[in-house]
C-alpha cells in the first residue's frame, strides 16, 4: 500500500506541474452576467423537485439558480479556507513524509480556488454568504485528526465535485458560473484520487491503534459531517435573496427532509460511502 | 418566543438531535459541549435553530468563546430582549 500511494504522489505531482493554472489568467471576468441563465444546474438546485420549486415560474427559478450558485462558491470558500491552514500545518510534520511534494500543489490549488469562487461572489453578488461553522478545540487519539482532516476533505470534495461534473457540462448554465465549474473539477480530480487513497493509508496506519469506543467516535464524527456537509446546500439565505415566498427557515426544513432531495443526496453521495466501507472505515449504511 | 419558550424548544432540540442525552439527564447548566453532547459539527444547525426562533440572523464570527456552552448560557446570549 506504501508504494501504492507513493506512486500515487508521484503521477499526480507530475499532473499538477503539467497542468498547472494562473488563476488570474483562467477566467475573464465580464463587467455584468447574463443573469436570465440558469447559473447551476435546475436538478442540483436544493429546492428541486419540491412543493416550493414548484411554484416558482422559469424566472424565479434562474434567479433562484444564481443564488445557489453563490452559496456553492461560498460554501467552497468556507471549506478551503480551513484546508489551506490544515494541508499548511501538515507540510515537513513527522509522518506527511513521502506526500508532502503534492501537499504543496494540494495547497496551491485550494487557494486558486478561491480567486475564482470568490471573484465571482464578490463581483456579481457584493458579497460572500457567512461561514456558519464553529471548531471547537479537543482531544484526539494518535493519528485521529490527521485521519478526519483528510476524510473530511475528502467527503467534502466528493459531493462538491459532482456538482462541478455536472454544471461544467450543462450548456444551460452561463458561462463564466460554468467555466468555475470546469476549472475546479480538473484539480479536483487529482485530490479525489490522492484524498481516497490518503485516507485509507491513514486509517490502516492508525485505527488498530484506536481504542473501541475511539473507533466509534471517528465513524459518528464523518456520519456527523456529512449531514452537516448536505445541511450547507440548504441555505435560507438563498431563499430569502432570490425572493422565494414563504419563511426561509420553514421551506428549508422541508426541503431537506423531502424524498427527492434525500434521494438526490443518495445518489451522490453512494459511491464516496461505499468505498469508505469497503475500506473499513465505515462498518454501517449511512443516511445522506 | 419569549425566553421560556425557547429555553424548552432548545431542551427538545439539543436531545433529538444530539441522541447522545435523555430530557431528564439534560439539565440547563450541563456543559453540552464539554461533555460532547452537542460538537462543532452541530452548529451549522443550533444557529439555524436560533435564527429561526429568534427571528434574527447571528453572525457566527463574532460570537464571544462560550456562548454555546449549555442551555442557560445559550438562551442568555440568544433570547429576545423587550425593548427598554
Amino acid at each position: 500500500m506504501k508504494g501504492g500511494l507513493e506512486e500515487t504522489v508521484a503521477a499526480l505531482t507530475a499532473a499538477s506541474r503539467r497542468k498547472a493554472v494562473d488563476p488570474y489568467a483562467a477566467l475573464e471576468w465580464p463587467q455584468t452576467l447574463d443573469r436570465t441563465r440558469y447559473f447551476m444546474s435546475p436538478e442540483l438546485i436544493s429546492l428541486y423537485g419540491t412543493e416550493t420549486w414548484e411554484l416558482l415560474d422559469e424566472p424565479a427559478r434562474r434567479r433562484l439558480s444564481f443564488w445557489e450558485t453563490v452559496n456553492f462558491f461560498s460554501l467552497n470558500i468556507h471549506g478551503e479556507r480551513p484546508l489551506v491552514a490544515g494541508l499548511a500545518e501538515r507540510l515537513y510534520r513527522d509522518g506527511s513524509e513521502g506526500v508532502e511534494a503534492y501537499l504543496h500543489h494540494f495547497l496551491e490549488e485550494e487557494n486558486n480556488h478561491m480567486v475564482y469562487f470568490g471573484g465571482f461572489c464578490r463581483r456579481y453578488a457584493g458579497k460572500v454568504y457567512p461561514d456558519r461553522q464553529l471548531a471547537f478545540p479537543r482531544e484526539y487519539a494518535p493519528g485521529e485528526e490527521d485521519f478526519l482532516f483528510f476524510a473530511q476533505v475528502l467527503l467534502f470534495e466528493e459531493i462538491v465535485d459532482a456538482y462541478n461534473v455536472a454544471c461544467a457540462r450543462d450548456e444551460r448554465l452561463e458561462a463564466t458560473a460554468r467555466r468555475i465549474h470546469l476549472l475546479h473539477h480538473l484539480d479536483e480530480s487529482r485530490h479525489l484520487v490522492f484524498g481516497r487513497r490518503y485516507v485509507a493509508v491513514l486509517f490502516a496506519r492508525h485505527a488498530a491503534t484506536w481504542s473501541p469506543e475511539t473507533l466509534e467516535d471517528v465513524r459518528l464524527h464523518l456520519t456527523a459531517f456529512l449531514a452537516m456537509t448536505w445541511g450547507e446546500y440548504y441555505n435560507p439565505c438563498v431563499y430569502a435573496d432570490a425572493g422565494v415566498p414563504g419563511n426561509a427557515y420553514a421551506i428549508r426544513e422541508a426541503a431537506f427532509v423531502h424524498p427527492r432531495c434525500r434521494d438526490h443526496r443518495r445518489a451522490l453521495t453512494a459511491g464516496c460511502l461505499r468505498y469508505l466501507r469497503e475500506t473499513g472505515i465505515l462498518d454501517r449504511e449511512v443516511e445522506s | 418566543m419569549t425566553e421560556i419558550e425557547l429555553r424548552e424548544a432548545l431542551r427538545e432540540w439539543i436531545v433529538r438531535t444530539s441522541g447522545r442525552i435523555g430530557r431528564e439527564a439534560l439539565r440547563d447548566d450541563t456543559p453540552i459541549l464539554e461533555q460532547r453532547i452537542l460538537t462543532s459539527l452541530h452548529v451549522l444547525e443550533l444557529v439555524l435553530f436560533l435564527e429561526q426562533a429568534t427571528g434574527r440572523p447571528i453572525d457566527v464570527q463574532r460570537l464571544r468563546p462560550g456562548v454555546f456552552r449549555d442551555v442557560d448560557t445559550i438562551c442568555r446570549s440568544f433570547a429576545a430582549r423587550p425593548p427598554s
